[in-house]
C-alpha cells in the first residue's frame, strides 16, 4: 500500500464472540471519547460465522474502505469463528489487514493515533501494542519496590 | 483407525475447539469432513491455521473414510469434525469408529423450521431423523460444550423438545 495522507483515517471493525466487541468499544470511548469510523461485527452463539463474514464486508462498505483508504479488522481470539470469518474477508479484500488478539491496550493504541497511517502500519502498531501491554504487575512493584529499598541503603 | 473423537459442528475448527477439545481428548490430527468444504478453496487456507499448530486436514467424506482405514492412522489420535449431522452418518455408515460423538454447534438455517434445542444447536425434524439414525448405530451421542459437562444424551434433549 502506498503513503496515506495525513487526513485519512482508516476504518476498524472489531470482530469477536457475544458482546465483546461492543464491550472494548465501550471501554475504548470511556477513555478516548466517542470514534468515528469504528465498527463492531459480534457471532453470538446461534450465530452462522458465514453471516458473521458479510457483516464484516457490509461493516467495511459502509465506512467506504477501498484499496486506496484500506481498513483494519481487530479480531478477539485467533481461530475463533469471528478471526476465521475475518480471515475469509482478508482473502477477498486484501486491502484489508486482520490483527488476532483484540485487547484494550491493542485498541486504544491504534484508535488514539490513526491519521496518516496506512492499514498495514497500523497492523504492525497493533502487534507490537497487544504484546507488549501484557504486564506482570505484582512483580513489577515488587522490583521497584527492592529497587528503591536497595538505593535507600546506599544513600 | 484411532478416531478418539467424532463433533458435528457448522463452525469447524474454532475457538471452543482450540481452546478445550484439542487439549481434552489429546488429538494430534484434526479432520475437517465435508464436500463442499474440502472443495472451497478460502476455507482450505484459513482451517489449518485456525488449528493452532495441529496438524490439520481438510477432506471429502470419501477422502476422510479412506484416510481413517489407513493402517497408519492407528499411530495418530483422531479427531474428526463433520459439519452437519448428514456428514456424521455418512461416516459412520462408510465404516467410521469414533469412540465417542458429540454435537458442538448447528446455526440456524435462514428458511428452515428449526427447533433450537440448545442455545446454539438448531435441529429441523430432518436433522432430527439423522440424528435417530446415527443414535441407532450404536455410538454414544452427546451434546457438551464444554469436555468437563455431564454426558447429556442428545436423542433425550430431542425428545425434550418434542422432536
Amino acid at each position: 500500500m502506498s503513503e496515506a495522507a495525513d487526513d485519512v483515517e482508516v476504518p476498524v471493525v472489531f470482530v469477536g464472540h457475544a458482546e465483546f466487541p461492543e464491550g472494548v468499544r465501550s471501554a475504548v470511548e470511556m477513555i478516548l471519547g466517542p470514534q468515528r469510523n469504528l465498527s463492531t461485527v459480534q457471532l453470538g452463539p446461534a450465530g452462522d460465522p458465514a453471516d458473521c463474514a458479510r457483516q464484516i464486508g457490509q461493516a467495511l462498505d459502509q465506512m467506504r474502505v477501498n484499496a486506496q483508504v484500506g481498513g483494519l479488522i481487530l479480531a478477539d481470539l485467533q481461530g475463533g469463528s469471528p478471526s476465521n470469518a475475518a480471515a475469509a474477508v482478508f482473502l477477498e479484500r486484501p486491502f484489508v489487514r486482520v490483527v488476532a488478539g483484540l485487547s484494550l491496550p491493542m485498541a486504544l493504541e491504534i484508535l488514539a493515533d490513526r491519521q496518516g497511517r496506512t492499514a498495514e502500519e497500523l497492523a504492525g502498531v497493533a502487534v507490537t501494542a497487544g504484546r507488549e501491554s501484557v504486564t506482570d504487575v505484582s512483580r513489577a512493584l515488587t522490583a521497584a519496590a527492592s529497587k528503591e529499598r536497595s538505593d535507600g541503603s546506599r544513600a | 483407525m484411532t478416531v478418539v473423537h467424532l463433533r458435528i459442528d457448522n463452525r469447524l475448527i474454532h475457538g471452543q475447539v482450540t481452546v478445550k477439545w484439542v487439549g481434552a481428548v489429546r488429538t494430534d490430527h484434526l479432520i475437517v469432513a465435508n464436500d463442499v468444504v474440502a472443495a472451497d478453496e478460502i476455507q482450505r487456507m484459513i482451517l489449518p491455521q485456525a488449528a493452532r499448530g495441529v496438524k490439520t486436514s481438510i477432506f471429502t467424506i470419501d477422502q476422510a473414510l479412506q484416510y481413517c482405514a489407513k493402517p497408519g492412522s492407528s499411530n495418530e489420535r483422531i479427531l474428526v469434525i463433520a459439519k452437519f449431522p448428514s456428514d456424521a452418518l455418512r461416516l459412520l455408515q462408510g465404516g467410521l469408529e469414533p469412540q465417542e460423538i458429540n454435537v458442538g454447534n448447528q446455526a440456524p438455517t435462514s428458511g428452515t423450521k428449526f427447533t433450537m434445542v440448545t442455545r446454539s444447536i438448531a435441529v429441523t425434524a430432518d436433522d432430527a431423523r439423522i440424528y435417530r439414525e446415527l443414535a441407532g448405530l450404536g455410538t454414544p451421542l452427546t451434546s457438551r460444550m464444554m469436555p468437563s459437562d455431564k454426558h447429556a444424551d442428545f436423542i433425550d434433549l430431542l425428545a425434550k423438545k418434542g422432536l
